[in-house]
């Protein structure tokens, strides 16, 4: 896909994921890969500025005698998903305009 | 590479960001590699352990303000739509010297060429300020060497009127002094000329040499 994923829409994507169930940063990456066209890198920093925007937490599971780091949506990270999602219907909405020569709205 | 190798690459270009980020970042790529079906193939698609630094210190400096988080392409307003709106300024103590290197990190991360033609210009830069502040110590030097040493010089003429002896000591420290910062005082003109002859020659010469291309 030629348009690139970058600020918001990735952080609406990411909030996005983890609304639908707690993961882990492997699952979660792979998971957001499959969507949008991304390096494996790109989704580190993006978790980690959340994290400290405190739109997400981690909790540690066991898992094969180590601790896995799940992340999971905060009340602000609810709020911020949903802010972020209307945005994104009214981005939608208007790039359609575009494309359908219509007057803006 | 072993995933050792790769985190302790990743540990020491990421030096100069607070241990907390540092430990999380290790310990996020860690687990990443761990949980990976391959290691080595999950290696080989991070990338480098530049590339994952660079993108990790890009997104430090960038969201020194407030990172995405707005649609749209006009940031300008700068005002973080998020309900958390904590991620402006998180790190009140991150000083100059820490952006700078993280911006000299996020640097190396982009295509070979660019960061070595910044290095080159950031060396350029500092060996001359590192130049001009030596000679404006010994500028300082010559300037109070002259004065001082005259000052001195009175007080033994003064003090021989009493006690020849004792002021003949004075009046020779005095003399050393004002030579001396004359000494000085020559040299440093004489450099300044020499350096200011030598770059406009140079700068002369290589807009010649791009006006003959």
């Amino acid at each position: 896909m030629m348009i690139n994923a970058t600020g918001a829409l990735l952080d609406l994507c990411v909030l996005s994921v983890i609304s639908r169930g707690d993961a882990y940063g492997y699952a979660l990456t792979q998971r957001v890969k499959q969507t949008l066209d991304v390096s494996e890198s790109t989704v580190y920093p993006v978790m980690r500025r959340l994290q400290t925007q405190q739109c997400l937490e981690t909790y540690d599971t066991p898992h094969e005698g180590r601790n896995r780091r799940y992340y999971r949506l905060t009340d602000a990270g609810r709020q911020m998903l949903g802010a972020l999602g209307a945005d994104w219907e009214e981005f939608k909405k208007r790039v359609d305009g575009i494309l359908s020569g219509g007057d803006a709205a | 590479m072993t995933r050792e190798e790769f985190l302790d690459k990743l540990r020491r270009l990421l030096r100069a960001l607070p241990q907390d980020e540092i430990d999380a970042a290790v310990r996020y790529y860690d687990e990443y590699i761990r949980d990976a079906e391959d290691e080595a193939e999950a290696l080989a698609t991070l990338g480098s352990p530049r590339e994952v630094a660079g993108r990790i210190a890009a997104e430090a400096v960038a969201g020194e303000g407030a990172g995405g988080n707005t649609f749209g392409g006009e940031d300008a307003d700068g005002a973080p739509a998020g309900p958390a709106g904590t991620g402006a300024g998180g790190d009140k103590k991150r000083s100059g010297a820490r952006v700078i290197f993280m911006v000299i990190l996020a640097v190396f991360a982009l295509p070979v060429g660019l960061p070595v033609a910044a290095v080159i210009a950031v060396v350029a830069v500092a060996v001359t300020v590192a130049a001009l502040a030596a000679l404006t110590a010994v500028s300082a030097a010559a300037v109070a060497l002259i004065p001082g040493g005259l000052l001195v010089s009175v007080v033994g003429i003064a003090a021989m009127t009493r006690d020849f002896a004792l002021g003949l000591a004075p009046l020779g420290t005095g003399l050393i002094a004002f030579g001396l910062g004359w000494l000085l005082l020559c040299a440093v003109v004489w450099l300044w000329r020499r350096g200011i002859v030598a770059a406009a020659r140079r700068i002369g010469q290589s807009i010649i040499r791009r006006i003959r291309k």
